[in-house]
């Protein structure tokens, strides 16, 4: 049994790896694609010869393969290279800024899972009540108003109208504040759908009228037949959102001017820093790869059915 | 409230008629939003249903799909309440504050065996969960009742530390009996229990429940739509159309003499031979009366 479940672990970091691998690849692709990055960075002014100099310093000049080789073999060591902007190794430009982007992310998912998954709960076992259509209704208004539509809405309100909280930057905890609930309410919209299906279906499962009949209470029903079965589905949703945070914050710290790793994002590319995008391309992806495995050996965990032929 | 520990009480079957469970006039309909197809078609909607299940006595509900006979086993288990009607267990009227206490002396048995186990806890806790929840026992004060349970359906120790999908649907339905009967109950409810088998574990669980309800004085009402089953196992059967009775009466009065139209095309559907109709079968072995084993007809 223990040896099936290490051979299972092995598996999926495989499989984490061979992604991993695709990944680097996919965006050293996209980015060559991108446009000369000299170009850019030079300005219209530039010379040729100054453009085929600063070509030559960046290794820009060689065949694209050698690049690609170099970038791999720089990777395993551990090295991103150096960004064309700020000139320093652009790991270390994506880690000064990741502290706030996790800042805002730990914030923003928190608070998502917290109103999502208690809001799904009472929307799926009080469906009649005020308070489970509330959450319906809340649910569904959270997943069709856009980020940045809520993000303006909420800067005219709590910014400009009641002068409350700053429009943006990340000067104090008051700046958190709109930046994590524009960025959980969309989370939070989504871990509530799922939630409630997946308690609602678990809930009308027979095991739990077999339990129902047998005289076990309500609240016992749920917690320890309801939810345990419930998790899977609501587990798998939180870890996508989490994998997916680092990036998906791009959108609010633009808005906010965040300077995350987001914001960074949108700046790096806009310049052509291939080397920082690289880097917060890397890190996404490692950070949605992570997640997944925690979340598919979570999974095996919570649902030995998933990890069994057995019959 | 306290359960006596210790093997199941044999009960001697007592041929009686007095009903354990009764239902008097009862209407039933469900809430327009909560009908399936079916319902609104024409289904689930019972009309002044008269039945009573005796002590000791195996009573088959039949009928087409969506002619209530789920219905009625909610009712008599209080899933749902009648619109009108009355429901007598044991001589008294089932009120929502005896519900609780009724429920432990009346137990389901369920169509999908796997289904209605806990896919995530292993079977020994789930048939136990009952005792420790409804009469604050120990764990450990559970495993002569649990050892008793596990044996009277056939089942060895190795199967408790399982989980459901580990187990085969027989297996599984063994289980959902053990976990029926550690409460010692008087009824056991079997909705459509063996329709989710194969045919040779079919008949496994049907000489098992007969077993039971020889051994314990168990009253059983068994609801399926296949009168093969019905009518190997029960001495009283029910017909049910569109939630109305059509014919109700002994083993032999409805397999033999059916009044009505619908239960003469039930009949016409099965060979005489399947339902072991034939004169000698039925005058010798009524089937409430303690009998050694049958077997079930092979089925086609």
């Amino acid at each position: 049994m223990r040896r099936k479940a290490q051979k299972v672990v092995a598996s999926k970091i495989a499989r984490a790896f061979v992604t991993l691998v695709l990944m680097v690849t996919s965006v050293f692709i996209l980015m060559r694609c991108a446009g000369d990055p000299v170009a850019v960075l030079l300005g219209p002014d530039a010379t040729a010869d100054m453009r085929a100099a600063y070509s030559g310093e960046l290794g820009l000049d060689r065949p694209i393969l050698v690049q690609y080789l170099a970038y791999l073999h720089n990777v395993v060591r551990g090295s991103l290279g150096v960004s064309y902007v700020y000139r320093q190794d652009a790991l270390g430009v994506v880690l000064s800024h990741l502290p706030l982007t996790l800042m805002l992310t730990c914030s923003a998912l928190t608070l998502a899972a917290v109103t999502g998954i208690a809001g799904g709960i009472a929307a799926a076992v009080f469906p009649s009540s005020f308070i489970g259509r509330a959450c319906t209704i809340a649910s569904l208004v959270g997943l069709c108003v856009p980020s940045f539509f809520l993000a303006i809405v909420l800067m005219l309100v709590f910014s400009i109208q009641l002068n409350w909280l700053p429009t943006g930057g990340a000067e104090s905890w008051r700046s958190l504040a709109l930046p994590a609930v524009t960025m959980g309410a969309a989370s939070s919209a989504v871990l509530a759908r799922y939630t409630r299906v997946a308690v609602r279906e678990s809930l009308d499962s027979q095991y739990v009228l077999a339990a129902f009949v047998r005289g076990i209470p309500f609240s016992r029903i749920l917690i320890h037949h309801v939810l345990p079965n419930a998790a899977v589905p609501i587990l798998t949703i939180l870890g996508l959102l989490i994998g997916g945070a680092v990036t998906g914050s791009t959108v609010v710290e633009t808005v906010f001017s965040w300077p995350g790793i987001g914001n960074l994002f949108v700046t790096s590319v806009g310049s052509r820093d291939i080397p920082v995008v690289q880097a917060i391309v890397l890190l996404a992806g490692t950070a949605m790869i992570m997640t997944n495995l925690a979340v598919d050996l979570g999974s095996t965990w919570l649902d030995p059915r998933s990890n069994s032929s057995e019959t | 409230m306290t359960l006596p520990i210790g093997p199941p009480r044999v009960r001697t079957p007592r041929p009686s008629t007095e009903p354990i469970l009764e239902l008097r006039n009862i209407d039933f309909c469900y809430p327009a939003a909560r009908r399936s197809t079916a319902e609104v078609l024409g289904g689930a909607r019972l009309t002044k249903i008269n039945m009573s299940i005796r002590r000791g006595e195996a009573h088959g509900l039949i009928g087409e799909s969506g002619s209530g006979k789920s219905t009625i086993a909610k009712l008599l288990l209080g899933l749902t309440a009648p619109q009108a009607g009355q429901i007598f267990f044991d001589g008294e009227l089932l009120t929502p504050a005896r519900l609780a206490a009724f429920r432990l002396r009346v137990q389901p048995v369920f169509q999908n065996p796997i289904d209605a186990l806990n896919p995530a806890t292993p079977i020994g806790k789930q048939i136990i969960a009952p005792l420790l929840v409804n009469f604050k026992m120990k764990s450990s004060g559970c495993q002569a009742r649990l050892a008793a349970a596990i044996s009277a359906v056939g089942l060895s120790g190795e199967i408790l530390g399982k989980l459901p999908h580990q187990i085969s649907g027989g297996q599984a339905q063994r289980v959902n009996i053990a976990r029926a009967l550690i409460l010692d109950p008087e009824v056991l409810i079997c909705d459509e229990p063996v329709s989710a088998l194969d045919m040779t574990v079919q008949a496994q669980i049907l000489n098992l429940l007969s077993d039971l309800r020889e051994s314990r004085g168990l009253s059983l009402l068994f609801i399926s739509h296949d009168i093969r089953s019905v009518a190997y196992l029960c001495s009283e059967i029910t017909v049910l159309k569109r939630g109305t009775i059509v014919e109700s009466g002994s083993r032999e009065q409805v397999l033999f003499d059916p009044k009505t139209d619908y239960m003469k095309s039930l009949l016409r559907a099965v060979p005489n031979s399947e339902l072991g109709l034939e004169t000698e079968s039925l005058t010798s072995k009524p089937c409430s009366q303690p009998v050694g084993r049958r077997h079930l007809p092979a089925q086609r």
